[in-house]
């Protein structure tokens, strides 16, 4: 291990990448992109039909985006960064090596947005009539760059999973033009628009006084919605199969559903956003209110799931056949199992077990290789070892370590020597059967914060 | 508890993966990439506080004119941080890529604030836009929205503590056996304090040139009498934090390793010289500065603002060539990746 490592204990190191990544991405979809494509849309019809009422609404859209996606979602944007770097070192180093220049370009694209969405919020007044039309362009020109946005981040999404022949020639390009990229960049796109018509025309019913105005508005999401929810069901698909098979194997397994309760949630929750889509779409000016307040929770909990499954999938690997989840490189596991983990590692309190620091050593162990996806006890029960290895004795841990990987697909192998296994199992036991003995050892760990 | 180092270096060996690029040219990159960045976030810290400045004036003296002023600095930091934010991404990116072996350590070392960062930053950027946008709503609420700006403003001052001990901690890995996060770094490491008066003196002075600037644009458009307050105040600041950068300077200089103090100060012709072309036109700057005070000019004011942007960009090099000075045993000892070994 190259760098210090880090506990952040009941809440769970993974967890909090995937938390901050899930709040980026429902942010980033329904409001930057999604969000923007229906601003402009709308001033597209307030322009041409010479409608204050819609322009106004358009105004008042183009100012909680702006707070929202400046706010919460840039920071939450340069947090899944932070999260990583310190949680994850190895891995997110490593990607920033390969795509250093596509993170550049996409860095160029950033600020181009952030100035577009400016000018678009404090330039509404700045022309009138016929000049409009300038206005308009701003807007175009935005949605434009936050969709660039998606596409180069998307790129490096897709090459963890499937990073194509990078693992042989380590060319950029081999990596970011992988089969993944342009399914899912399709993929994320509609559902991007798709999350935000489910959670924006909620704000419709309030801020659309005039019935007629309502109904058009809700047409122009009606149309939006319409067209994407069978885009990403097809991209979807594409997308699934452009995985590696093992991969595909993972994805019911990675929601944590049955098959039937998976089927049953993403093709009826799919059909509910469609309905959605054909009531916006009726001329009606209202809506059920059922249906919008369940749209909108439940677009949120389907990106979620998706994001979920999308990091679960990829396991055991962070970066695929390169790199594993815990930050361990994969021709590294052989070497590491001869010369010792510990010893090989740059910051750790313990370098050669001892019968006196075993219990320690194995925490330094724990920290190194586990904690990516684990911790001791936690919020994420199926994470937890107090759950995982309850009742488990320390030779049967010690028994099980060494084979896990076999056993379970989704594991990582473990990378160290026998009296690294004996001391992670003598570390694990004890915190999970015995904690009050095992605290002498948390007490003696290295903590970096 | 003691940490056992593998080699002599406390700095962890380098990822497999090379370098994706031609150092010098990340170097330039990063240097001109960090001022950019940080014109932002000095005017956008400055700013916050003189918002609040402003505000505290116009209600003490029943000042209209100071709250008209304070209003317009907090729009404009309002707009100012989005920049500020989206300008930092490349220095970090580059930062994160060529000195990965040192300055992951350092962020990690101090992890759980650093994430803290995401937090405060939301936080404060989310008061700060209810503080500008109930400005006029809230004028019969002032003491509220004065909560509001000072809540913002105080993150905003402490946010730069963050940032500043990670690149001292990154400098000195001698120091990082039993470093105990942030709250104790922020004393562990010798910088730090001298590097954070340095760079408040450089936001208000930077503000100063700032407000004077646009009051100045904008006054020819209208009298307004607030123009004339934002030149007046202005170019008053960018004078006094100026003068004071002549006293924070040395001192930061006086904190760094003996070694690296001793190449600005004649051990080295190339890191003397930059300092005293820089400390020359600072002293230009502060001449320039005095005469403006007492008499408007343009010209004036538009050779104050040549010198103090190439000031700026000297400052960022220097800044680079320290690190480098600070880092080359190490570097040595433990090389980057630049070439595959396959």
């Amino acid at each position: 291990m190259n760098f210090p490592t880090i506990d952040f204990g009941w809440l769970g190191n993974g967890n909090l990448i995937g938390a901050m990544a899930v709040l980026h991405v429902m942010i980033n979809h329904a409001v930057a992109i999604g969000g923007c494509v229906l601003m402009v849309s709308v001033e597209y019809k307030a322009c041409r039909d010479n409608n204050p009422a819609l322009e106004a609404y358009a105004r008042w859209l183009s100012k909680w985006i702006m707070i929202i996606t400046t706010t919460v979602g840039a920071m939450t944007g340069v947090g899944i960064w932070f999260t990583t770097t310190v949680i994850l070192p190895d891995a997110i180093g490593s990607l920033l090596r390969i795509f250093h220049w596509a993170w550049f370009t996409e860095w160029l694209v950033f600020v181009s947005e952030v100035i577009l969405l400016l000018t678009y919020f404090y330039s509404w007044d700045r022309w009138k009539g016929e000049q409009k039309k300038y206005h308009l362009r701003i807007g175009v020109a935005l949605c434009i760059m936050s969709w660039f946005t998606l596409v180069i981040i998307t790129g490096i999404l897709a090459a963890q999973i499937n990073p194509g022949d990078w693992t042989e020639t380590l060319s950029f390009w081999d990596a970011f033009l992988n089969p993944t990229w342009v399914p899912s960049t399709i993929f994320r796109t509609f559902a991007a628009i798709t999350l935000g018509v489910a959670v924006l025309h909620v704000m419709n019913r309030w801020l659309v006084k005039g019935l007629r105005d309502r109904v058009t508005v809700q047409r122009i999401f009606g149309k939006w919605l319409a067209f994407s929810v069978p885009m990403m069901l097809i991209s979807g698909i594409w997308y699934l199969r452009s995985l590696p098979d093992q991969a595909q194997i993972l994805v019911k397994w990675a929601s944590g559903m049955s098959e039937t309760a998976f089927l049953l949630i993403n093709a009826g929750g799919l059909l509910l956003i469609f309905i959605l889509a054909v009531t916006l779409m009726d001329g009606k000016p209202k809506v059920p209110i059922v249906l919008t307040v369940f749209t909108a929770v439940f677009s949120l909990l389907l990106i979620t799931e998706f994001e979920i499954i999308r990091e679960n999938i990829r396991k055991p690997y962070v970066i695929y056949n390169y790199m594993y989840a815990n930050g361990v490189l994969k021709s590294d596991v052989e070497r590491l199992s001869k010369e010792g983990m510990l010893a090989n590692a740059t910051f750790t309190a313990v370098r050669e077990i001892t019968p006196d620091n075993q219990l320690q050593a194995g925490a330094e162990l724990f920290r190194m290789q586990c904690i990516a996806c684990h911790s001791i006890d936690g919020v994420r029960r199926s994470r937890a070892m107090t759950e995982r290895a309850a009742g488990m004795s320390q030779e049967a841990l010690a028994g099980f370590i060494p084979v896990m990987h076999e056993i379970r697909d989704v594991m990582p192998p473990f990378a160290g020597t026998q009296e690294e296994i004996d001391a992670l199992a003598a570390y694990l036991a004890a915190m999970v059967n015995d904690p009050d003995t095992a605290v002498v050892a948390k007490d003696e760990e290295v903590s970096s914060d | 508890m003691p940490y056992l180092y593998k080699t002599e270096s406390p700095v962890p060996n380098d990822l497999g993966l090379v370098v994706p690029g031609n150092l010098p040219f990340f170097e330039v990159l990063i240097v001109v990439g960090f001022i950019l960045h940080l014109i932002y976030v000095n005017i956008v810290v400055a700013g916050s506080v003189n918002a609040v400045v402003f505000e505290i004036r116009g209600i003490v003296k029943g000042d209209r004119v100071a709250d008209a002023l304070g209003l317009q600095i907090a729009t404009l930091v309002s707009m100012h941080k989005s920049i500020a934010v989206v300008l930092g991404v490349a220095p970090l990116l580059i930062i994160s890529t060529i000195y990965t072996q040192f300055f992951y350590p350092s962020t990690i070392l101090i992890g759980k604030w650093w994430l803290m960062l995401i937090p405060l930053l939301i936080l404060s950027f989310l008061l700060l836009y209810v503080y500008k946008f109930t400005w006029q709503r809230w004028q019969h609420r002032k003491r509220l929205h004065l909560a509001f700006g000072i809540a913002g403003a105080a993150i905003l001052l402490f946010v730069p503590l963050l940032f500043i001990t990670n690149v001292a901690s990154m400098l000195q890995p001698e120091l990082w056996e039993g470093a105990k996060g942030f709250w104790d770094s922020l004393f562990r490491y010798p910088t730090i304090w001298q590097r954070y008066f340095h760079f408040m003196a450089a936001s208000f002075s930077i503000i100063g040139m700032y407000m004077y600037w646009r009051g100045r644009r904008l006054s020819r458009k209208t009298g307004d009498p607030v123009h004339a307050l934002a030149m007046k105040y202005g170019k008053g600041s960018a004078l006094i934090f100026t003068v004071l950068q002549m006293l924070a300077g040395p001192i930061l200089l006086l904190s760094m390793h003996v070694e690296v103090r001793a190449s600005f100060l004649g051990g080295s012709v190339f890191h003397t010289s930059l300092l005293a072309v820089a400390v020359a036109l600072a002293l230009i700057l502060i001449v320039l500065l005095y005469r403006l005070y007492q008499a408007d000019s343009r010209r004036l004011f538009a050779a104050a603002a040549a010198v103090l942007l190439t000031i700026l960009l000297l400052m960022s090099w220097i800044r680079h060539e320290v690190r480098e000075l600070y880092l080359a045993p190490y570097a040595e000892q433990v090389p980057r990746t630049l070439q595959h070994e396959r």
